[in-house]
């Protein structure tokens, strides 16, 4: 495509330190968080640079991370596997322990697989193992015994609630406790044993057995496991709010035992963790407050190192219903409303809401919400916000969206296109350098649209794509692209006249990478108009740009006799069945000879629809555009190309019966009937050209190839 | 479809005179009907994606079955990541289950086909039918040109590591069956179906659905069993023995389910050559 959508253009790198390009409603909400705080004078600092690419690679996992972020700025999390290999690393410390396999996750009973113990519970293992292995001999009795205890509480983390299977296994695991020890032994054993058997109770489901022991060591000023347990008190709560009758009341009992824990000062060891984790907990209590507490924060101050989990908490929040945020979004949250606003574009309410916080706070993030969701162009109340747009200066990072959408509007309210089009050329001047492809693309689009003349629209006809849609909707720039001509280009040439065809095919200005397509549909379409002189006119610049198709159009050239010309011509369509009176959007490669053997090939043309409301470029006049309907209605009234070659064929049968050729062009034409564009007429144009293939020529090894005639159903 | 290669040439030929007659397709929903089950002798099968789903609804209904994501397997050059299933579906005891294996691969990165990389990936697919009452797998690979041979020797080596009673199943761009015929019919000895996917085709679905209109179906037979379409997009007809994969962009309910069967509607052959 001409134009990413969905994210901005990589590496995301750039977006992320403020190079935004054109700020579009269709990038996701991520991004919008970024533009916003960008055009609102509040860019990303380093460490929120870095939060908001590791958030896009996680969630673009089928993106090369290299493209998203080149310099490797993101910290992408640990995976629980790394965790894993540190505990085992650790575990290797204690001589002759059996191998273990370890698995963080379980499958459970609604085929999902939960990741039931997460990466730093490997590490708090990891860090006592290494200090247990200097407290005692590392073969010791104690040793090995505080190793098989830990041992059964990560086996825990495999053990589903219902004890399904795991893919593969005939058997479940199932719950190993470890035991108590006796109050013989040393204190601090007694208390790594406690601290084990309330973590594999938690790890194997049985949560509320979980609270309570965890809540003992929590109440044991002795243990040095006190804070962690307490923390661990508000998980076990949370984990089981989920089955519990009151998820509600469950979530507030979490977070009172989060707010005791943070405001003590003794478990300062833990106050970080109890922090995130309650955030986590206000995200399912309240919502609506969490996403207005991130959103004020998001939008307000620098959050460093939060910003990653802020903006993920934030866009999953948002699912429910960004666009209404464009009403119901306060003053006070103009983050969310701003979002709405821009997920709304052309929308008159959000229109009146963007205007009225701009009247509020003249500020280019809003005059941006303004101008995309102005719906109607006369608006008076636009005219100052027009000025103000086309008068920003270069160096804002607003600049190319304000004069795009300063385009938009201006046509809309009747500037005239040349007036347009010599403001966007001067706003094109300005871009920065570096601007993406993306936004490159956008003003060349533009430009094609508001052109005064064919030399300057054919400037403007060709482009290197943004790059290849990935799942899930990511644009990703692809080396192998190269200059074509977009849809876009394409859907604004089916409404001009034969003239300017001819112009455009012989205008030196055309690019080489347009000159194969443009070239080759003007002397179709040429020809499909019987206007000869005209076709001879462009055949030789056709020719040149699709050296494949130059004896073809020769023999059209050069044919003596009018039927000879059309028998010639209905060849060259047969021999190269994508010719067409349009161009094809995106082609690449000149038009060639092919077999007809393809469904999807799109060969010919299907019926042309002279009623279809089709964009225009602006140079054409009222007699041009006359024209170029007549024409339209002209190519509509010959049909689909299937339909038109089967027809064409039949008539020449009976012209040149005794022409050798006509058998095979027959077969071609029935042939063509089945794999190109169908209309209403195709059934009977097949069926016509079949009856003459058998009837005339019933021993030609054409017709035994053409044992069908095809048609619609 | 599990045929051997003499019997798949036969079924070709035979398949070129049946063509025509074979099945209809066309037209729009039929809401005039209100189906308590499929219609006619189709089988539907609900593709339950990475979401919460509750299916139980669909217990006791004959011939519907669900195929959930199971899991996402990201092709990384020569390593492969695996993301399990998150998000619970809830069915009931009676409905019939497949385990779909998406695949993906990191674009910007070459596929790098290795023998440990493809057994990985049968792993995966082997474990995939192990999971509670799954009956079959289907592997749901949009595979790009350059790793065909790759995707034809999982599918090989899945097949020859699956046990006989495992369905196995592939989904296919609806633009393989209609210009990249000698692929697929390379790799449908070795599934038990091809489910072409009719939605979502992008710059495809003009020249696709030309060719279904047309033709009333796709011309190979191996994309003739079975089809795969979308809630809220254009739904072909269908023949009387063919089974449909019904995927909806939001959870489904016992409401989409109805409304999506109205949709679904058996064909009548009237279409002679």
């Amino acid at each position: 495509m001409a134009i990413s959508l969905a994210n901005p253009d990589m590496p995301l790198a750039r977006f992320a330190t403020g190079k935004l390009g054109i700020v579009r409603p269709t990038l996701a909400r991520s991004y919008l968080v970024v533009a916003y705080r960008t055009l609102a004078g509040l860019p990303l600092d380093a460490a929120e640079q870095a939060g908001a690419l590791t958030l896009w690679q996680r969630r673009l996992s089928q993106v090369d991370p290299k493209l998203i972020d080149p310099s490797g700025m993101a910290h992408p999390p640990e995976s629980v596997d790394a965790a894993i290999g540190v505990w085992q690393d650790a575990r290797a410390l204690v001589p002759h322990a059996p191998t273990v396999r370890v698995t963080a996750d379980y499958f459970s009973m609604d085929y999902t697989t939960v990741q039931n113990c997460l990466a730093d519970s490997f590490h708090a293992a990891a860090t006592r193992l290494r200090a247990l292995v200097t407290e005692v001999p590392p073969d010791s009795d104690e040793a090995h015994a505080w190793l098989l205890a830990q041992d059964q509480v990560f086996a825990s983390c495999s053990v589903a609630p219902h004890h399904v299977p795991r893919p593969g296994e005939t058997a479940g695991p199932t719950k190993i406790i470890p035991t108590p020890l006796p109050a013989s032994l040393p204190a601090r054993a007694r208390m790594d044993r406690d601290y084990q058997i309330a973590a594999a109770t938690f790890y194997a489901g049985d949560l509320v057995e979980a609270e309570r022991l965890f809540t003992a060591i929590g109440n044991d000023v002795a243990s040095p496991y006190r804070a962690r347990a307490r923390y661990l008190v508000a998980r076990a709560i949370f984990r089981g709010a989920d089955s519990s009758h009151d998820a509600a009341a469950a979530y507030r009992r979490a977070l009172s035992a989060l707010d005791a824990l943070i405001a003590d000062p003794k478990a300062a060891a833990m106050r970080g963790a109890a922090l995130r984790y309650r955030t986590l907990v206000l995200t399912h209590l309240k919502p609506d407050v969490r996403a207005r507490e991130i959103s004020v924060r998001l939008a307000t101050e620098h959050v460093g190192g939060e910003l990653e989990d802020l903006l993920a908490d934030y866009t999953v929040l948002l699912d429910r219903d960004p666009a209404a945020l464009a009403l119901t979004a306060p003053d006070t949250d103009r983050l969310s409303a701003w979002i709405g606003v821009m997920k709304t574009p052309a929308s008159g309410p959000s229109f009146e809401r963007a205007l009225a916080i701009y009247g509020k706070s003249p500020s280019p993030v809003w005059l941006v919400a303004a101008l995309v969701s102005a719906e109607n162009a006369r608006d008076p109340r636009l005219t100052p916000l027009l000025d103000t747009a086309i008068a920003t200066p270069a160096s804002s990072q607003a600049y190319p969206t304000l004069a795009l959408e300063w385009v938009r509007l201006s046509r809309a309210r009747g500037v005239s296109d040349r007036e347009v089009f010599a403001r966007l050329q001067e706003a094109r001047a300005h871009l920065a350098a570096d601007s993406t492809v993306s936004t490159k693309n956008a003003f060349t689009l533009a430009s094609a649209q508001t052109s005064p003349s064919v030399a300057e629209f054919v400037t403007n006809t060709s482009l290197v794509a943004a790059g290849l849609t990935a799942e899930p909707g990511a644009t990703v720039p692809d080396p192998s692209l190269k200059p074509a001509i977009p849809d876009e280009v394409a859907t604004l040439m089916q409404r001009l006249p034969l003239a300017t065809w001819r112009e455009a095919a012989l205008s030196p200005a055309l690019p080489l990478a347009a000159r194969g397509e443009v070239t080759a549909a003007a002397w179709v379409r040429a020809m499909l108009l019987g206007d000869v002189t005209g076709a001879q006119s462009i055949a030789t610049a056709a020719e040149t740009a699709n050296p494949a198709l130059a004896a073809a159009i020769v023999k059209v050239d050069t044919a003596t006799t009018a039927d000879d010309r059309r028998f010639a011509f209905l060849e060259a369509l047969l021999r190269a069945p994508r010719l067409g009176p349009d161009v094809d959007a995106w082609e690449l490669e000149p038009t060639a000879a092919e077999a007809i053997e393809s469904s999807s090939a799109g060969y010919l043309w299907c019926k042309v629809d002279a009623a279809a409301k089709t964009p225009s470029v602006a140079f054409l006049s009222s007699d041009d555009r006359g024209r170029a309907a007549r024409e339209t209605a002209a190519l509509s009234a010959l049909g689909a190309g299937p339909t038109f070659v089967a027809t064409e064929a039949v008539v020449m049968a009976a012209k040149m019966p005794n022409d050798p050729r006509v058998p095979e062009l027959l077969h071609l034409a029935v042939r063509m009937t089945r794999y190109g564009c169908r209309d209403e007429k195709n059934l009977e144009a097949s069926r016509r050209a079949f009856e003459v293939l058998h009837s005339k020529y019933p021993t030609s090894p054409w017709a035994k190839k053409t044992p069908y005639y095809f048609g619609p159903s | 479809m599990r045929a051997s290669r003499a019997f798949y040439g036969e079924m070709m030929r035979t398949a070129a005179l049946a063509l025509l007659s074979s099945f209809l397709l066309g037209g729009g929903p039929n809401p005039g009907r209100a189906p308590a089950a499929t219609p006619g002798s189709l089988e539907v099968t609900l593709w339950a994606w990475e979401r919460p789903e509750d299916l139980r609804f669909l217990g006791g209904r004959p011939n519907v079955g669900v195929a959930f994501l199971g899991e996402t397997l990201t092709l990384d050059g020569d390593e492969l990541h695996v993301s399990p299933r998150r998000q619970p579906l809830l069915v009931a005891e009676t409905t019939p289950l497949e385990a779909v294996v998406r695949i993906e691969w990191v674009r910007g990165r070459a596929i790098e086909d290795t023998p440990a990389l493809r057994a990985r990936i049968v792993d995966q697919l082997l474990a995939s039918a192990k999971l509670p009452r799954v009956r079959g797998v289907q592997v749901d690979f949009d595979a790009p040109a350059s790793v065909r041979t790759m995707y034809r020797q999982i599918l090989e080596e899945a097949r020859a590591a699956l046990p006989t009673t495992t369905r196995l199943s592939m989904t296919a761009i609806a633009s393989w069956c209609t210009s990249d015929g000698a692929w697929l019919e390379s790799v449908a000895p070795l599934v038990d179906e091809v489910v072409p996917m009719v939605f979502s085709m992008g710059r495809e679905t003009s020249a696709v659905w030309t060719t279904l209109d047309f033709l009333g179906g796709f011309a190979l037979p191996v994309c003739s069993t079975s089809v795969g379409v979308a809630v809220g997009e254009r739904t072909p007809r269908f023949a009387e023995t063919r089974r449909a994969y019904v995927f909806d962009r939001h959870a489904w309910t016992a409401r989409s389910f109805e409304e999506s069967m109205r949709t679904l509607r058996p064909s009548r052959d009237r279409r002679q050559p």
